[in-house]
């Protein structure tokens, strides 16, 4: 499926783009470009559904909680024991693949491009900030890049993923209404470190 | 600069070549970096700091530290004024602004202090026995006597500051800095834990601050500083100064709160003033080290009155003399050190009364190689001067410590330090659950058996020797270490020079009045508890400690007894005849110290206080200057009101526009599920109460969802998009609710049911339009969309574009007007929105809101969940039975067969009041008399009522009992004081529109 309309990213009306930086700082945050997202729940015990999401995606399903395989932009997260979420390059039709290479395998395929917004954070202090608002412990060598986990942060559930990445990189996943309150949480949660914001690629 | 009379001229962490302003109650005085409020007010000659809660007594400097119970002071000006706040810990900086509490109309003269006076008349529960009559008059005494005894203010303007949260975890967190801490956080460290090290103070180093011993040949400060490093050196620790660790909780969990910029004079406007920590530990080591007690004699609260080992701490840590002569009053040797530290900075040392006989040990030796005079089996029984101690009177003690005998010797001093002996700091402890046991021979309470992975170490367990303090820290943090899997050898604990060999104390819990002198004997200098009020709580039967507690407030407020708790249950025993052991102790509870209010808040406060959800097409409502409502964490358009419109005008023409035109509403909070697999119309069956099998492809229905007790929870339209593909939609402020409920039996019960659920609430925008207009509007917009009757009747689902836009149309409504929800990704939210108002202007197209959409659903009668369900109603309640199946099971079905549900029931009716113009409150009863004579038996209540512009007259539901057997009936209703009347009606008052049936 292709775009040929306006669109708006959740985060438009901060016209985070305008007051983009280069700057280093201890902390960036960005609202990443759209991606194509699709939600597959199905029986990770069986072989014929483990098998057409990776011949759909070159990707293997990750069976173990938390854990994820792929890089930030393509790949597959775990969100619950039969189910994942699917990220792919704007515009890729997920769901059709998934129909296709999974034919009557039993499963649902969800699209949900638009239902999350996706927002970077990174930097030296990165995790702290996180830290202000979630309980886990992320700890680098406990929550390792190529991690992911659905928690609640400040006062909204997120989708954490520690990105595979030389310096501290994460990608929050956010319920597109919620985006807003997200943005300004990590923002003021980052100011005491100092915030840049970044363009989202 | 004004002159430091009390300073000393060289010694103590304090740097004299800065110097610091500050002002007490108006007056400027100097002091310096290092030094707390407490120590420069001090080193200024200021004594008398504050005024006591109930009586009024000037009140001086009692401690250095966290258990002063005296100077609290109210700091700092405006909106950030704090009061109560411990001068002992408050870090001194320049531009300090301080105020004294308790008093007016100033501390040395204070009005108050006839409370002193009157104290015969302020015995121990006064409140109850003197001012619980006349009957009501409680309210009218409790103004005059809050007002008299308060314990500082509160400020009045909002916060200004930042406060921040941080969930931390670690493998060791070791509380308290002193020797024992420091020895356990480096032995834990090194072996490769994750150690979290925290103290309250400023600098990290407990006792280690003011002590003059030798540790691994080097003196403490030095060793301290090595160890700092090495600690600072290691990746894994992190080191909290000003935080205090105030709360053990369940699975290792404590509360922390650091003061993070409380010591700076302009604190950067990015930095937290407070942060709460909320930390995780495997294993915690308490090495929070002991208070000294105070002696319970008569005056024992003057000015000038202070604990032994704080006048020590001002000498040596501080750079302070606390008085130019002092007399030393204690029951134990350790306190000696405190009067040969004294004697060591140039304080004249009368004398040291010693309530112990024959004190023969290495401390007493060093007293006497300085030539302090020794008075053994005595005690001070008098002190005189009101407003700072002019001298002390000491008599002999008898063999019971029961009475005091012979001739007072008076003793000159304007210091009298005292030591009663030294309690653990076991809060922590004691809120983790671990046991206390008393220890007779140390008369203090140390810690027995631990309910959680937990070690204490130090004076904390009793050891009060340095050396004594460095092995068990050392071992603690090893242990500690190696639970967490950080095995080793143990480490080698740092030695310290033996102390002197030390008698055991006395326990001296009261000193006997002397037939001469009076005088108060303060336990709870705090709350103003003396001895004889303990006395007299037990004389009127009191014997349970915590009831003595609370009768005599002996250990409540901020202080929670830091150095009265222990010397109040002595006094308790002693009186009951009772063992110490068998009376147990009081609760220790978190918060060890006060937490702000604001540092548990941390970021959530406004405008962060809760999330607002924003649909895509918020940006317009709120550019268009839309009134807002709340609906869950949703913020919807209650209405758009035009410049100069009222809400009533604005509500009325957007009915009035959907009835006559065309409206549209943004739809987009509505709850969505996508469900899958070929279980799915088993699902519906068993969550809606109506039948689902047979809906076609394309065709949507609506269904009422039950909980299992029959009542109606949720309701909505789901759409069958395929053979095994549903499309739910649930109420705005339910969708979770239901994704929970589905989910909940499909993991408990429906386990091999091939069906799944997602949410898909965020993923689609909605505008609906309504009105008899909207199939045209629509028309111009859509792409490969038949809108005939044929390909898209009323309850269906097509798909194609509008306004370009892929898009989901369903021609359902709310509104009883032709209606279609048109649904597109969320990102197309904007620009479906903008293309609808732009098409729809030829056609008049007005954005309408969630109030106008309530008045046009109640005309024709669809009910609202919340509105007319409360949890309590059932579908035959709404007259809607029609749609609960008989053929088949559902939820709440059985439920529904309960005998209760068959007495007579409230059921949905419509009201219409006698005056058209009269719209009814919602909520208000319904009676069956036009008199307001109680008791009025209610018939039901009002749960939708409004103004319906489209009818020219008011309507309202209500559930009413028997309703739909009354129609015609009269009744009335409560408005607004009086009664409005009102006949009952069918529960609709418009037919939908014919292309909406």
């Amino acid at each position: 499926m292709s775009w040929h309309y306006p669109r708006q990213s959740p985060l438009a009306h901060l016209h985070l783009a305008v007051r983009a930086t280069t700057a280093e700082a201890p902390v960036w945050l960005c609202e990443r470009p759209p991606a194509s997202l699709a939600i597959v729940r199905g029986d990770a015990d069986d072989a014929g559904f483990r098998a057409g999401v990776e011949r759909a995606f070159g990707l293997a399903l990750p069976l173990v909680a938390g854990t994820s395989t792929g890089q930030a932009e393509r790949c597959l997260l775990w969100l619950g024991p039969d189910e994942w979420l699917i990220r792919g390059p704007d515009g890729a039709d997920l769901t059709g693949r998934l129909g296709q290479e999974l034919g009557d395998v039993l499963h649902q395929r969800v699209a949900i491009s638009d239902a999350r917004a996706l927002i970077g954070l990174g930097g030296e202090r990165a995790r702290e900030v996180l830290s202000k608002g979630c309980g886990l412990d992320l700890h680098p060598s406990l929550f390792r890049p190529g991690a992911c986990t659905q928690t609640l942060l400040g006062r909204v559930g997120v989708l954490l993923h520690a990105l595979p990445a030389d310096r501290p990189q994460f990608d929050l996943y956010v319920a597109r209404s919620y985006a807003d309150y997200l943005w300004h949480w990590l923002a003021d949660a980052a100011s005491e470190f100092g915030c840049a914001i970044r363009e989202g690629g | 600069m004004s002159s430091q009379p009390f300073r000393l001229a060289t010694g103590g962490r304090i740097d004299r070549q800065r110097a610091l302003c500050f002002r007490f109650d108006g007056q400027v005085y100097w002091g310096h970096p290092g030094d707390t409020l407490a120590s420069a007010l001090l080193a200024n000659g200021v004594r008398l700091v504050g005024r006591s809660f109930k009586y009024h007594r000037p009140r001086g400097i009692l401690a250095a530290g966290v258990e002063e119970p005296n100077a609290l002071v109210r700091l700092g000006e405006g909106a950030r004024a704090e009061p109560n706040t411990r001068a002992t810990q408050v870090e001194l900086f320049d531009g300090l602004v301080a105020e004294s509490q308790n008093r007016w109309p100033s501390l040395a003269f204070d009005a108050g202090q006839a409370g002193d006076l009157l104290s015969a008349l302020l015995p121990v529960g006064f409140y109850y026995k003197t001012f619980m009559r006349p009957k009501g008059w409680w309210e009218r005494y409790e103004r005059l006597i809050r007002q008299a005894a308060g314990m500082g203010r509160a400020p009045q303007g909002a916060d200004p500051d930042r406060y921040a949260k941080m969930h931390a975890h670690c493998d060791v967190l070791v509380v308290g800095a002193g020797p024992a801490g420091i020895a356990a956080a480096l032995a834990a460290g090194q072996r490769g834990a994750r150690v979290v090290l925290a103290d309250e103070q400023a600098e990290l180093g407990g006792g280690l601050l003011a002590a003059a011993s030798l540790i691994d040949g080097q003196s403490a400060g030095d060793w301290l500083a090595l160890a700092l490093a090495t600690l600072r050196a290691m990746d894994q620790v992190r080191l909290l100064p000003r935080t205090t660790a105030f709360g053990y909780y369940d699975h290792n969990f404590l509360g922390l709160v650091e003061r993070v910029s409380d010591h700076l004079a302009a604190p950067p406007a990015h930095l937290p003033r407070h942060r709460l920590w909320k930390l995780r530990a495997r294993q915690v080591v308490l090495a929070t080290g002991a208070l000294e007690r105070p002696l319970v004699f008569a005056d024992n609260d003057r000015p000038g009155v202070m604990l032994a080992g704080a006048a020590a701490t001002y000498a040596t840590r501080y750079g302070v003399r606390s008085g130019k002569r002092a007399v030393l009053f204690t029951n134990n040797s350790e306190a000696y050190g405190a009067a040969i530290a004294l004697a060591d900075a140039g304080v004249q040392l009368t004398a040291i009364v010693d309530a112990r006989e024959d004190v023969r040990d290495d401390w007493a030796a060093r007293a006497r190689e300085r030539g302090i005079r020794l008075l053994a089996g005595q005690a001070v029984v008098a002190v005189e001067g009101r407003r700072q101690v002019a001298g002390v009177r000491a008599m002999r003690l008898g063999p019971g410590a029961d009475q005091v005998t012979g001739l007072p010797a008076r003793l000159e001093c304007d210091l009298l330090m005292m030591s009663g002996g030294y309690s653990p700091t076991l809060h922590l402890y004691a809120q983790s659950g671990g046991r206390l046991v008393w220890d007779p021979l140390r008369a203090c309470q140390l810690p027995g058996e631990a309910r959680q992975a937990v070690h204490v170490a130090g004076a904390a367990r009793g050891s009060l020797e340095l050396a004594q303090a460095l092995v068990e820290g050392t071992a603690a943090g090893a242990q500690a270490a190696a639970e967490c899997g950080f095995a080793g050898a143990l480490p080698e604990a740092p030695q310290a020079e033996p102390a002197p060999a030390a008698a055991s104390l006395r326990p001296l819990w009261l000193v006997p009045l002397s037939q001469s002198s009076g005088g108060k004997r303060f336990v709870d200098l705090q709350n103003d508890v003396t001895a004889a009020d303990l006395m007299l709580a037990t004389r009127e039967g009191y014997r349970a400690i915590e009831h003595v507690k609370r009768y005599t407030t002996a250990g409540l407020g901020t202080d929670q007894g830091k150095t009265g708790n222990i010397n109040t249950l002595a006094i308790v025993a002693q009186k009951l005849s009772a063992d110490i052991a068998g009376l147990g102790h009081t609760t220790y509870r978190p918060p060890y110290t006060p937490v702000s209010f604001a540092a548990l808040a941390g970021q959530d406060r406004a405008p962060l206080h809760e999330p607002v959800r924003r649909t895509g097409m918020q940006g317009w409502h709120e550019e268009r200057g839309a009134e807002f409502e709340p609906v869950g964490q949703w913020r919807r358009p209650h209405h758009y009101p035009r410049p100069g419109e009222s809400m009533h005008e604005a509500v009325a023409r957007e009915c009035l526009a959907v009835r006559q035109a065309v409206g549209v509403v943004d739809a987009s909070t509505l709850g969505k599920i996508d469900i899958q697999g070929p279980d799915s119309p088993k699902v519906l069956n068993w969550v809606y109460t109506n039948a689902w099998d047979r809906l076609p492809i394309g065709r949507c229905r609506y269904g009422l969802m039950l909980n299992e007790e029959g009542m109606v929870f949720d309701d909505g339209v789901t759409a069958r998009l395929d053979q095994h593909h549903f499309h739910m939609t649930t109420t705005s402020g339910g969708a979770s609710t239901v994704m929970n409920w589905l989910e909940e039996w499909l993991q408990t019960e429906w386990l091999n049911w091939r069906v799944r659920f997602t949410s898909v609430t965020e993923q689609w925008a909605v505008a609906a339009i309504a009105g008899p207009s909207s199939r045209a509007l629509l028309k111009d917009l859509a792409e490969n969309l038949d809108l005939s009757d044929e390909a898209l009747p009323f309850m269906g689902v097509s798909e194609g574009r509008v306004a370009g836009l892929p898009a989901r149309v369903f021609r359902i409504g709310y509104t009883g007007a032709q209606s279609y929800e048109i649904n597109v990704a969320a990102s197309h939210g904007m620009a479906l929105w903008l293309a609808l108002l732009a098409a729809g202007e030829k056609y008049g197209i007005t954005p309408f809101g969630t109030e106008a959409m309530h008045v046009l659903r109640a005309e024709v009668g669809f009910i609202a969940v919340g509105h007319e369900t409360d949890g309590t109603v059932t579908p035959d309640d709404l007259g809607l039975a029609r749609l609960c199946k008989t053929s088949q099971d559902f939820l709440g079905r059985r439920g529904l067969a309960r005998p209760a549900l068959r007495a007579e029931r409230k059921q949905l009716v419509g009201l219409l009041t006698d005056h058209p113009k009269t719209v009814l409150p919602m909520g208000g009863q319904v009676i069956d008399r036009a008199e307001l004579r109680p008791p009025h038996p209610s018939l039901g209540h009002v749960t939708s009522s409004y103004w319906s512009a489209h009818l020219g007259r008011s309507i309202a539901l209500a559930l009413i009992k028997g309703g739909r057997a009354r129609q015609g009936e009269r009744v009335w209703v409560t408005n607004d004081g009086g009664l409005a009347p009102a006949t009952i009606a069918p529960a609709r008052f418009l037919a939908p529109a014919e292309a909406a049936r």
